[in-house]
């Protein structure tokens, strides 16, 4: 199998591997809790636009799903913030992700456009990286009693931070697209397992919703 | 060897000139470049430049155009991409070739038509990416960095967090524990509070009896009944001396752990203990609705046993939980269809320089796969809820801290037995 053959095959299926969880949520969506139940909407946006992608394709398409990084950037933040304990970190959060918010759609209007993984699309990912691992510390040093493996939003913030890690990476897309079809492609494999692992770890979180801490 | 030297520098002309281009070239008709996106993007390179062209890290997708021209012969064009590719290639009718995606780099081209044509040299260079500038490195090393700290990070605070829940966990082993002493002393001092109360009663009775009968002037009978209550009240007191002896030992056992040891009676600390445990056994048999067993006890002290100092507290915390483990054994057995007789037997021993405690049952026996795990930290086999599993583990720390050791021996299908090794200093 050439790399480009299994680049190809590995975008394809993590990018359609959203159904599994939006599956496993849809049958547990009454043991969701509420920000899971948020997270579970942004899955259905993911999928819809898969979708839509799959139909329309091209620029438009790119177009929706850059939109979309703004849209999860606010969900996700809510996501998290709503679990975050400390109210002054919660506001420095949220503040920021307005911010960036502002910052993404200028940048994708006037800049890098709307058509390309711009700049700000990376510096997003980084964002919601840094927020998880804040989230994560918490949940590590304060929720002590419960065993991780059975905590939901250990699997989300698993999932999230090595998904938004890698997408931080993005920053680059750019420069090496044009650069080096092999290394482009090897970045592409590692960002689709990085995906797969993702969505894995969301319906694991969905599974285990049910049981009682 | 003038001869020599005049073919030497014709040799290398020839070749400084296939290297440059020249004559060569006349078969390549045109190089364009561009990054492959869009198409208007190309650009013609020059053919006949003295200095390889260098292309910037984005212009790396080449179209190079063949004109047979003079060497029109044959139809075949060979081609060969040093730095890419490693055999030449060929292709019947062709006059373009495209190279796409190419690494930063040195590069030349080589082409011919036919097997015999002259070989067309093209050199070029692709600059390298971004990593070819001075500030790549230390951007990756520095994001490598961030990553190895963050991974740390994450590491030092799951540590953390172990040693949090761990030290929870054990405060809970601490509370469970409790419980069952509690449990236990509240059994044990009900049996002597019945007899005060059972024989305060009767000696109120006869005391009103007594009165009656010296009201009849039967002094004699009132003498008999006076001397029943006498004995009624002795026995009281003695149910009384045994309570407050129950209160009191239970006290020193509950006394804050120190850490410093005291000489304490062996004998009568297992005796202690093992009393409360079964009665804290029978008690919770009641409570978790399992069918109500009779455990048979068994002691066999050995009078030879000296006070040993130990932290009698924390050897009394191991042996209730040994004893708490036989108990819950022996009720899951009793479950069983045509179970035997359970019983646990508590053996005292002194030996030359130490003194050997063996508390037995005659429950199920321990897995063979399991007889090496049961000393682990958090290992249990009790359902989710019923056990934290530190017990025996803080039992064989414990037992170490006193210098001693904690052993089992086990056989499936016929019974338990914990040894406690304890240094006589």
């Amino acid at each position: 199998m050439k790399l480009i053959d299994l680049a190809g095959f590995l975008v394809y299926f993590c990018t359609y591997l959203v159904v599994l969880p939006v599956g496993i949520g849809t049958i547990f969506y009454r043991k969701l809790s509420r920000p899971l139940k948020v997270l579970y909407c942004n899955l259905i946006i993911v999928l819809f636009l898969d979708l839509v992608l799959l139909t329309i394709g091209g620029r438009l398409g790119n177009g929706l799903l850059y939109l979309f990084s703004l849209v999860d950037l606010m969900m996700m933040t809510w996501v998290f913030t709503s679990l975050i304990r400390s109210n002054s970190y919660k506001i420095i959060f949220r503040g920021s992700a307005l911010l960036l918010g502002m910052y993404g759609l200028i940048d994708a209007l006037y800049f890098s456009g709307l058509h390309v993984n711009g700049y700000s699309n990376g510096i997003i990912k980084l964002f919601i990286a840094i927020l998880v691992m804040y989230y994560l510390s918490q949940l590590l040093l304060e929720d002590v009693e419960f065993r991780l493996k059975d905590m939901p939003m250990f699997w989300v913030s698993l999932g999230a931070i090595l998904y938004n890690g890698f997408g931080f990476f993005d920053v680059f897309s750019s420069p090496i697209i044009n650069y080096s079809q092999s290394f482009y492609l090897q970045y592409e494999i590692i960002w689709s397992v990085a995906t797969i692992f993702m969505y894995i770890a969301y319906s694991w979180a969905f599974r285990i919703s049910d049981r009682k801490l | 060897m003038k001869l020599r030297i005049l073919f030497l520098v014709i040799v290398l002309t020839a070749r400084m000139n296939a290297l440059v281009g020249q004559d060569q070239t006349s078969i390549l008709g045109s190089v364009r470049v561009g990054n492959g996106l869009h198409q208007n993007d190309f650009i013609q390179l020059p053919i006949h430049n003295q200095k390889p062209p260098s292309l910037s890290y984005d212009q790396n997708y080449l179209m190079f155009n063949f004109d047979p021209g003079s060497q029109g012969g044959s139809d075949t064009l060979f081609y060969f991409l040093e730095g890419l590719d490693y055999n030449w290639i060929y292709c019947v009718q062709c006059r373009q070739v495209a190279y796409s995606h190419l690494d930063g780099g040195d590069f030349v081209l080589h082409a011919k038509f036919g097997k015999q044509g002259t070989v067309v040299i093209y050199p070029f260079r692709i600059e390298g990416n971004v990593w070819h500038r001075w500030w790549f490195m230390p951007l990756l090393l520095l994001v490598l960095l961030g990553i190895l700290g963050m991974m740390g990070y994450f590491a030092l605070l799951y540590r953390l967090r172990q040693k949090i829940r761990q030290e929870q966990l054990v405060h809970r082993e601490k509370l469970s524990s409790m419980v069952d002493l509690t449990s236990g002393i509240a059994h044990e001092l009900q049996n002597p509070l019945n007899f005060v109360n059972n024989f305060s009663e009767l000696s109120g009775e006869l005391i009103q009896e007594a009165i009656r009968e010296f009201a009849n002037g039967d002094a004699l009978e009132a003498t008999e009944i006076l001397a029943d209550v006498a004995m009624n009240l002795q026995k009281i007191h003695e149910h009384g001396q045994r309570a407050s002896g129950i209160v009191t030992s239970m006290l020193e056992h509950a006394k804050p752990t120190s850490g410093s040891r005291t000489n304490t009676d062996i004998n009568k600390l297992c005796d202690d203990y093992f009393r409360i445990a079964l009665h804290a056994c029978t008690e919770n048999g009641k409570q978790l609705t399992t069918p109500q067993i009779d455990i048979q006890r068994i002691v066999q002290f050995d009078p030879r046993v000296p006070p040993i100092p130990i932290v009698p507290q924390d050897i009394g915390r191991v042996l209730q939980n040994i004893f708490n483990n036989a108990c819950y054994e022996l009720k899951k057995q009793g479950q069983l269809p045509g179970a035997s007789m359970p019983f646990i037997k508590l053996v005292t021993q002194k030996l030359e320089d130490r003194v050997i405690i063996r508390i037995e049952d005659n429950g199920r026996g321990i897995p063979t796969e399991i007889k090496d795990k049961i000393f682990q930290p958090f290992f249990t086999t009790k359902p989710t809820g019923q056990g934290t599993g530190l017990g025996l583990s803080l039992s064989y720390d414990i037992v170490k801290a006193h210098g001693g050791e904690l052993k089992v021996e086990s056989k499936e299908g016929e019974g338990t037995a914990f040894i406690i090794r304890l240094p006589i200093v």
